[in-house]
């Protein structure tokens, strides 16, 4: 009899070792599986699907007049405007000015990815000519300063800022003050906002990154938080239009309108939908190099802005 | 069952749950830093 007790005690311990486990790996362990390749783990894009003077690239091609030549600038941005700048390259530059390694851009190459964070230090450094990204963190903007670089934001084109969730959350659009109130932890139940599934889980990104700066612009002097209990419900979230729609096509997650408005191209355009940021091309007042100007010009030229509609943004032009 | 036995196979199956969460731990430790949001809220449901 006792052997039995004993037996049972050990299958009763065993199952419950195989349930901590269980439940550790369903709630915590799974939910930060990166259903994404490898490379867009590291990198926030896959870069080779996008490359220039490719003939599988990604990127949209334009017939132009206009070749750099000389002095060519170092281009770099954030990954979300990766595909855009690619094909500025593409159209303007030769294509041996373009190294890739097969897992980024060398050193000795005209293109260069290092995203948000990296581009702005690239440029503010002066290692970097013109560089494209959404706008600047306050930290970037007094990197910057710092290093006695005055910086020229020409907007080249307008792009969403989106609010994403599940597409199983049965909320399918927000107010802007009900979300600001969600990040501010004022509201903390899906049921408040006419959802289902408890708490919110208003999950933020890295500082410095280009949607955390919008994110940090969106809320103004509002500070945010992300509480504990938030971690046992539905989760929402924020990025750009482009990157969740072209480039990461995630078919589980959905955008959410906001004060009723579906940010969709014609909505941006129109200045309907009340998020829309503009994309920047930014270089230092004091770079000396004639191209950079150049450059600029073209894209916003009916050439440079058709390329970047057809890239999926909304001209500015 | 002896004692012995039964004390040893006890200590055996705390230490392989020990083990495993700690894996476990260490995984997702990886898989939080590589994950993007929009992959965490997709598999949150």
């Amino acid at each position: 009899m006792k052997t039995v007790r004993r037996v049972v005690l050990l299958i009763g311990f065993a199952a419950l070792v195989l349930a901590a486990d269980l439940f550790f790996y369903n709630f915590v362990t799974a939910r930060y599986i990166n259903h994404t390749s490898k490379a867009m783990q590291a990198k926030s894009i896959e870069l080779d699907k996008y490359l220039p003077f490719t003939e599988n690239s990604g990127i949209v091609r334009a017939e132009t007049g206009v070749t750099l030549t000389g002095d060519l600038p170092v281009v770099d941005g954030a990954a979300a405007l990766y595909p855009v700048y690619s094909a500025f390259v593409n159209a303007l530059y030769p294509e041996e000015s373009v190294e890739f390694d097969g897992e980024n851009f060398t050193e000795n190459s005209a293109m260069r990815y290092t995203n948000t964070r990296g581009a702005y230090k690239a440029v503010a450094d002066g290692t970097a000519d013109l560089v494209f990204c959404v706008s600047p963190s306050k930290e970037q903007l007094a990197y910057a300063k710092e290093q006695g670089a005055e910086l020229e934001f020409v907007p080249i084109g307008k792009e969403a800022f989106v609010f994403l969730v599940h597409k199983n959350n049965p909320v399918d659009s927000l107010t802007c003050d009900e979300v600001r109130d969600i990040y501010a932890g004022r509201i903390t139940r899906w049921s408040q906002v006419g959802g289902s599934g408890g708490y919110i889980d208003a999950l933020q990104r890295n500082e410095g990154s280009g949607s955390q700066s919008a994110m940090r612009n969106f809320m103004g002097d509002i500070p945010m938080k992300r509480t504990l209990i938030g971690y046992t419900g539905r989760p929402i979230g924020f990025s750009f239009r482009y990157y969740v729609e072209g480039i990461v096509e995630n078919g589980d997650i959905k955008m959410l309108a906001l004060d009723g408005v579906y940010p969709n191209r014609e909505n941006i355009a129109s200045g309907a939908y009340p998020l829309s940021n503009e994309l920047y091309a930014v270089y230092r007042k004091d770079n000396q190099n004639p191209n950079v100007k150049k450059m600029v010009d073209w894209i916003l030229s009916p050439e440079g802005q058709k390329i970047v509609e057809e890239s999926g943004y909304v001209p500015i032009r | 069952m002896s004692d012995k036995t039964f004390y040893r196979l006890l200590t055996a199956i705390a230490v392989i749950g020990a083990v495993s969460l700690l894996a476990l731990l260490l995984r997702t430790a990886v898989l939080f830093r590589d994950c993007s949001i929009l992959s965490y809220i997709a598999n949150r449901g």
